[in-house]
């Protein structure tokens, strides 16, 4: 039972460590700092004088004293997710696109077993290795508040960390969608990276730009960062609109790969 | 009444864009036969071979295989198949041992017995990773992933690829070993030798169309012979030339050698009015029977 995603998740054993201390470093490494911003208000002057573009990057910097503040906006809105986001996209075509360029999907396919429970088991590998990075960040979190003797809700801090999650799968459903739609490393790549790094140009453009005020109400991020999960908590309706988003891009990769030539 | 043929292509057709790469080939292959798939690169062979794993959809036409259809059912058909193909891709940061045991949790129901039995007769390495192991090593245990289940169909793709002679021998004695158990083997090749000796019949593929079909005995008697004749003093031997099916004659002397394809009686009575002193008379082998299709039909 579940032979591919215990295989898959051997293989990415190492791959997924790296990333897990890559992300608990960078969580570390800004967290270390809270003391210092939390004094003066340096930044917050800085801040103001940055274009409104780049302030909705890094938040309402009255916030940064905060330690909730502090961890939204220089840990959970921008840094973590590109992390994560990052890894989810290169797993999902990996395991997709780049598994069948490499002709090992091909040899899987040559055994007893269908399509469905190819892409779903592979599904779970992406959703498990992102998982596993996840928890690294929560972990690194609440480690690095006891290290420089703070507090904070860790109900909020794992509700955050979900909502990184779910926002992470998207992307990287995206990814591995495409790539079991498409069976092209390059194409999968060029689109899922567009959809989330474009997505968040848009979503940092549109509190300066008008017009691009709509266009981010369609567009993942918007749904992660409104409201702050750090500070208010989860807002189910966000977690369904990107549900909704993983659920069609996961069925309209499984219903065109059980229909399509597989490469060798 | 007739059993099911074990793998039937019913006007089966691949195309790449304007390019046909398989063209209504209709085939039959019946239980305990050694079947042999020949033709040169780029004929169609392993596109074939994809469509009867279900890996590619034709275009029109089927291909059955044990009586389910390769493209709907195909994970029915690949719980009765063995598949090797020339350069298959292996999971290359595990080791033989956890790439077999992962092919074995997938089809459930392998002897380890089998695998570490097949490992001995191959004198495969599987404690390495697979990266480590040579081609000929790998294309080892991707023939134990074809063979640890004992399936009643193999289906090898140019399988002998990187073995060594000793090697061949061994995979030689166990293709002939399934055909007395009563199981089929579809082997394709571009390697005529290692056909010849295997096959009880063969199709030629060219350009993604069958050029013929028939038993091995058939098409090695129908075909070319090798003639060599020695005559006791230098011969006038345009009456030979002129037998209908002498081909490509060379003489020089005393010695005469050309490619006969018509009556053998024919030739025998024109050189029973010569000297002759000795006379060799050699089927020809796969390899000039597989030229003669080709060449002929550029």
């Amino acid at each position: 039972m579940l032979a591919i995603l215990w295989k898959t998740l051997y293989q990415k054993r190492i791959a997924i460590l790296v990333w897990a201390l890559g992300a608990m470093a960078m969580v570390w490494l800004v967290l270390v700092f809270y003391p210092s911003f939390s004094e003066g208000d340096a930044l917050e002057d800085l801040a103001k004088t940055l274009p409104p573009s780049l302030q909705s990057l890094i938040g309402d910097p009255a916030n940064l004293k905060t330690v909730g503040g502090y961890i939204d906006a220089q840990v959970m809105q921008l840094r973590i997710p590109m992390v994560t986001i990052v890894m989810a996209i290169i797993f999902g075509i990996s395991l997709s696109a780049g598994d069948e360029e490499r002709g090992t999907l091909a040899t899987v396919l040559a055994q007893p077993v269908s399509r469905t429970r190819v892409f779903l088991e592979k599904y779970a590998a992406l959703a498990v290795s992102v998982a596993a990075v996840h928890l690294a960040v929560f972990v690194s979190i609440l480690a690095t508040l006891a290290m420089i003797s703070e507090s904070y809700s860790a109900g909020l801090i794992a509700q955050a960390v979900f909502g990184c999650f779910v926002l992470t799968m998207v992307f990287g459903t995206l990814a591995f969608s495409i790539g079991f739609l498409t069976g092209k490393r390059g194409l999968a790549t060029t689109i899922a990276s567009v959809a989330a790094f474009g997505g968040l140009l848009i979503d940092s453009l549109a509190s300066s730009v008008t017009a691009l005020q709509d266009a981010e109400k369609w567009l993942p991020y918007y749904y992660y960062t409104n409201p702050s999960i750090v500070l208010h908590g989860i807002d189910w309706v966000s977690i369904a609109f990107h549900m909704l988003w993983i659920s069609v891009a996961l069925l309209l990769g499984w219903a065109m790969f059980r229909h399509r030539d597989v490469e060798v | 009444m007739a059993k099911m043929p074990v793998i039937n292509l019913h006007n089966l057709t691949k195309n790449f864009g304007p390019d046909i790469a398989v063209d209504k080939l209709n085939l039959e292959v019946h239980e305990g036969e050694i079947f042999g798939f020949l033709g040169p690169n780029g004929a169609g062979k392993t596109t074939t071979i994809r469509m009867m794993l279900g890996q590619i959809s034709p275009h029109d036409g089927t291909a059955t295989i044990m009586g389910h259809d390769a493209w709907r059912d195909r994970a029915k058909v690949h719980a009765g198949i063995g598949y090797l193909g020339g350069d298959m891709a292996l999971d290359m940061e595990l080791t033989g041992k956890q790439y077999l045991q992962f092919l074995a949790r997938l089809r459930g129901g392998v002897s380890h017995h089998l695998i570490h039995d097949l490992a001995r007769k191959f004198d495969c390495d599987l404690s390495s990773k697979i990266r480590k192991l040579s081609r000929g090593n790998k294309q080892k245990v991707a023939l134990i992933s074809a063979l640890m289940h004992d399936p009643e169909l193999l289906i090898l793709d140019e399988p002998t690829s990187g073995f060594d002679p000793l090697i061949q021998a061994e995979f030689n004695k166990i293709i002939l070993d399934y055909k007395k158990r009563g199981k089929t083997v579809f082997i394709s090749s571009h390697i005529l030798s290692e056909i010849q000796h295997l096959c009880d019949r063969v199709a030629f593929i060219r350009n993604g169309s069958l050029v013929t079909v028939g038993k091995m005995q058939d098409l090695t008697e129908s075909t070319l012979k090798r003639v060599r004749v020695v005559f006791e003093t230098e011969q006038d031997i345009s009456h030979i030339r002129a037998v209908r099916g002498v081909h490509q004659v060379t003489a020089d002397g005393r010695h005469a050698v050309f490619a006969f394809s018509g009556h053998m009686q024919d030739l025998l009575v024109k050189l029973a009015d010569l000297s002759v002193v000795d006379l060799v008379i050699q089927d020809a082998d796969l390899e000039e029977l597989f030229m003669r299709y080709y060449k002929g039909n550029k």
